[in-house]
């Protein structure tokens, strides 16, 4: 009995843990805020998450979205790709605080901010990403119907301040 | 012994499946053995080092078989790289660069082995891009505060971000003038002993 329910325990925290999780201590960023810092808003579904050192020999995670609505900035790119910090390779685990977790196959929203240099970055780090699944936001439990609308004001108002 | 850390774990199953409320978040990794030794960066301010150690006790007297040990302060930086896999365990104050990390007041970095999920190395770095206050005061972010909340990474416990959470140590996000993350809740209690063993 004791080991079964240390058993249920570690396999929900494993779970939960799996799910998305990040660490360090972040100031918290409400929607007007990534709006306010993020050059594009999209929608799309994770094509590919693959580890590798850089040259830098470091570890970092090359995130590639594809992107199939714009919310906010000039469409045209099929696909973004992200560079996280931290990862796994070989093995060795680099884990990075607060950064995103990606999971091959999920859809997102994603707040970016893109520069002339690629590749892009999530705004506030994992603040600025949310998983969409089964028509609900994983990251605030709101219905995606519901949070779509929140996410559509803060950018209009973006847009009329200008 | 045993029927205390049962009671412990029967009771955060509980917590859990009622409501589904978390308690705490485990990443699954760990220290080998249940003691991380670390240093304090020469650099840091003197005025630092009391909160520093202070954040660090009070996970020690959590209850759970874990013990942080201070070894003193040190010239080791941090890096990115695999140059920072040394066992030598450091708190430093340095700029986190603002483009990779807007709105990161302190973050936590942590090599370990895929294999064995055991820790090899954990570094902390204070974004000295903000304002710190050793009391608590309104204009700054509190040492003690975001220590014991990143020691609580070394562990590692990781954040939690919803908003009844907000109580507990690991809770993610902070504000100036914050305190309340010196103090353990009963979750963030439960966590380490979970990962450790109790006492």
């Amino acid at each position: 009995m004791r080991q079964s329910g240390k058993r249920v325990l570690a396999s929900l925290l494993v779970a939960a843990a799996a799910a998305g999780v990040s660490f360090g201590t972040m100031r918290k960023l409400e929607l007007k805020e990534l709006t306010a810092q993020a050059t594009h808003v999209v929608m799309g579904t994770v094509l590919s998450v693959v580890s590798g050192w850089t040259p830098e020999r470091s570890i970092e995670t090359k995130v590639r979205v594809a992107v199939d609505r714009y919310l906010m900035g000039a469409p045209g790119l099929g696909a973004v790709e992200l560079a996280i910090p931290g990862g796994e390779v070989g093995g060795l685990g680099l884990a990075v605080s607060d950064m995103p977790k990606f999971v091959e196959g999920t859809r997102v929203l994603l707040f970016l901010a893109m520069a002339d240099t690629r590749p892009a970055r999530v705004v506030g780090l994992h603040q600025g990403k949310f998983t969409l699944k089964q028509g609900r936001v994983v990251e605030n439990g709101l219905a995606e119907n519901e949070f779509l609308p929140l996410v559509q004001a803060e950018i209009r108002a973006k847009q009329e301040a200008k | 012994m045993r029927p205390l850390k049962t009671a412990f774990i029967l009771a955060g199953v509980l917590a859990i499946l009622a409501g589904g409320v978390l308690a705490y978040k485990y990443s699954g990794i760990h220290w080998p053995s249940p003691v991380m030794e670390y240093y304090i960066n020469q650099w840091i301010s003197s005025t630092w080092v009391w909160p520093l150690k202070a954040g660090a006790l009070t996970w020690t007297n959590a209850g759970s078989n874990f013990a942080f040990v201070y070894k003193g302060r040190i010239a080791k930086w941090v890096s990115w790289t695999e140059d920072s896999i040394d066992n030598i365990n450091v708190i430093v104050r340095g700029a986190l660069d603002p483009v990779q990390y807007p709105n990161v007041l302190a973050l936590n970095h942590v090599w370990y082995y895929t294999g064995s999920k055991e820790i090899i190395d954990s570094d902390i770095i204070f974004n000295s891009n903000y304002a710190w206050t050793v009391q608590g005061a309104a204009w700054g972010y509190d040492v003690q505060n975001i220590a014991t909340h990143e020691l609580g990474h070394s562990l590692q416990l990781d954040d939690l971000y919803w908003d009844y959470q907000s109580e507990k140590t690991m809770y993610g996000y902070a504000a100036k003038g914050e305190t309340k993350k010196r103090t353990l809740t009963w979750d963030d209690r439960a966590g380490i002993k979970f990962i450790y063993g109790v006492k």
